[in-house]
């Protein structure tokens, strides 16, 4: 056997660790890939500014984390992982208090801040290089590592699109997981609603939804409180009394395909009604 | 969409079940083709005609639980012999460095027809895999499988190049040894 034939066999690598060696490393000193994430953040944040259109969703936003991901254990044993907004301060944040010292991001011992009136998050302070600026090109121009707090969020909420109405909760499809240590709803009820509606909805919304109101960003990793807040954006949502588990959230989304010739397609993510563990 | 119901699609022969494994592994599934080719339009080819193949092979095959290695490999196929047959591409160097290092892990290379089969190679190169460390693991299947460079695992992993080389060339040797041990004829 010659060296080609040997690498062409390579494909024979257990499907498994293909997968893993997919995702996201480990860091050991500086969590760099925070940078990258950070220069598409820092580009798709300024996108509102111009045309007032809510920003794309971070591609690993809604994906599982895994355990590959920058995550921290608080004192009951929930995971927290990085939020997928990265979200960093030079300052701690107010009503955070330190907690104690957990191993995070690939750091030892850095110490971790609490706010009981906010148990969803969890600020870590270590190395990051998240912040610079960014060029005339687009290009981010990164500082040098240096520490900071980092923004942690709650498994069980972590990339959830929720929008709060009338009392009741109501998270996208796209990022409600059936399935998992916690999952947000029950296997058959997304599976019902996944069958009538789909995730999305192409152009006008079904007969029977009508408008119902815009709703208010309560910022991103929230659990909003008030009524018609959502913690992705600003969009128009559509509801039918008939069907009370499911409202419609305007979306616009660019297909595979019509990228090439910058087309974009309009219509709705179908959101379901859940019980918010932290609502 | 979760991987069981693409897979359903396709079982199905519902063409959807091609837009949506664009929708979900376009981009990935690009990345490998293109980090192999180094060529746009071959890329974008080798990711369509990945489509196509999962679609003449599901089914019989239903990888379920692993679509994406399962479009991988065969992406990485496609690329690779891409790669052999167009001449303007230039990736002779690359394939050539990558087979070397590769005669460096088989016991006694040689011109001889393969006398193994696939299932017994799976079990041994699986079976060195399994023993490594996550890490060690992870930047063997990057060189060997999605045949990343040095710069691009050293860029992924925050190691330094020549800490890559290092760990690459022992862990080649260690594949020697095990292939060996398992009294491996090749």
């Amino acid at each position: 056997m010659k060296g080609e034939e040997f690498l062409d066999k390579m494909e024979l690598i257990d499907p498994k660790f293909i997968e893993k060696a997919e995702a996201k490393p480990k860091k050991h000193r500086t969590i760099k890939w925070i940078s990258a994430i950070a220069a598409c953040l820092c580009v798709l944040a300024a996108i509102p500014m111009i045309n007032s259109e809510p920003p794309e969703i971070p591609q690993s936003e809604t994906e599982d984390p895994g355990e590959m991901a920058p995550n921290i254990k608080n004192s009951d044993g929930r995971r927290f992982f990085i939020s997928p907004h990265i979200v960093v301060f030079d300052e701690l944040p107010e009503g955070f208090e330190y907690s104690g010292e957990t191993d995070a991001g690939g750091f030892e011992n850095v110490p971790y801040y609490t706010n009981p009136e906010v148990p969803e998050w969890i600020y870590v302070y270590h190395e990051v290089n998240t912040d610079g600026k960014i060029d005339s090109t687009g290009t981010l121009i990164p500082t040098e590592p240096h520490n900071a707090y980092v923004r942690y969020v709650d498994e069980r909420i972590r990339g959830a699109h929720l929008v709060f109405i009338d009392g009741e909760y109501y998270i996208s499809m796209w990022s409600a997981k059936p399935y998992g240590d916690y999952p947000d709803v029950a296997a058959e009820y997304y599976d019902r609603i996944e069958s009538a509606y789909g995730n999305r909805i192409s152009g006008e919304a079904p007969e029977g939804f009508s408008f119902l109101g815009t709703t208010v960003f309560s910022g991103y990793d929230t659990v909003p409180k008030e009524n018609l807040h959502c913690n992705y954006g600003t969009f128009d949502v559509y509801a039918n009394p008939a069907v009370p588990e499911v409202i419609l959230v305007s979306t616009q989304w660019h297909t595979a395909e019509s990228d090439k010739n910058g087309t974009v397609n309009k219509g709705f993510d179908v959101y379901i009604r859940y019980d918010c563990p932290l609502g | 969409m979760e991987d069981e119901k693409i897979i359903e699609l396709y079982l199905e022969r519902n063409e959807e079940a091609i837009e949506r494994t664009s929708e979900k592994f376009g981009n990935r599934l690009f990345s490998l083709s293109f980090g192999i080719t180094e060529d746009f339009e071959t890329a974008e080819e080798c990711e369509n005609d990945t489509y196509l193949e999962a679609w003449n092979r599901i089914p019989p095959h239903e990888p379920k639980s692993y679509l994406y290695a399962f479009l991988a490999r065969i992406a990485r196929n496609i690329s690779l012999n891409r790669c052999r047959e167009k001449e303007r591409l230039k990736r002779k160097a690359f394939l050539c460095e990558l087979s070397t290092e590769m005669e460096e892990c088989i016991p006694s290379p040689d011109d001889t027809e393969c006398r193994i089969d696939d299932m017994i190679f799976a079990e041994a190169i699986n079976g060195f895999l399994r023993k490594l460390g996550e890490e060690k693991r992870n930047i063997f299947v990057r060189r060997y499988f999605y045949l990343d460079s040095v710069s691009e695992i050293s860029n992924r992993f925050s190691f330094s190049e020549s800490k890559v080389k290092t760990t690459l060339f022992r862990l080649r040797k260690s594949l020697k040894d095990h292939l060996e041990k398992e009294g491996f004829e090749i």
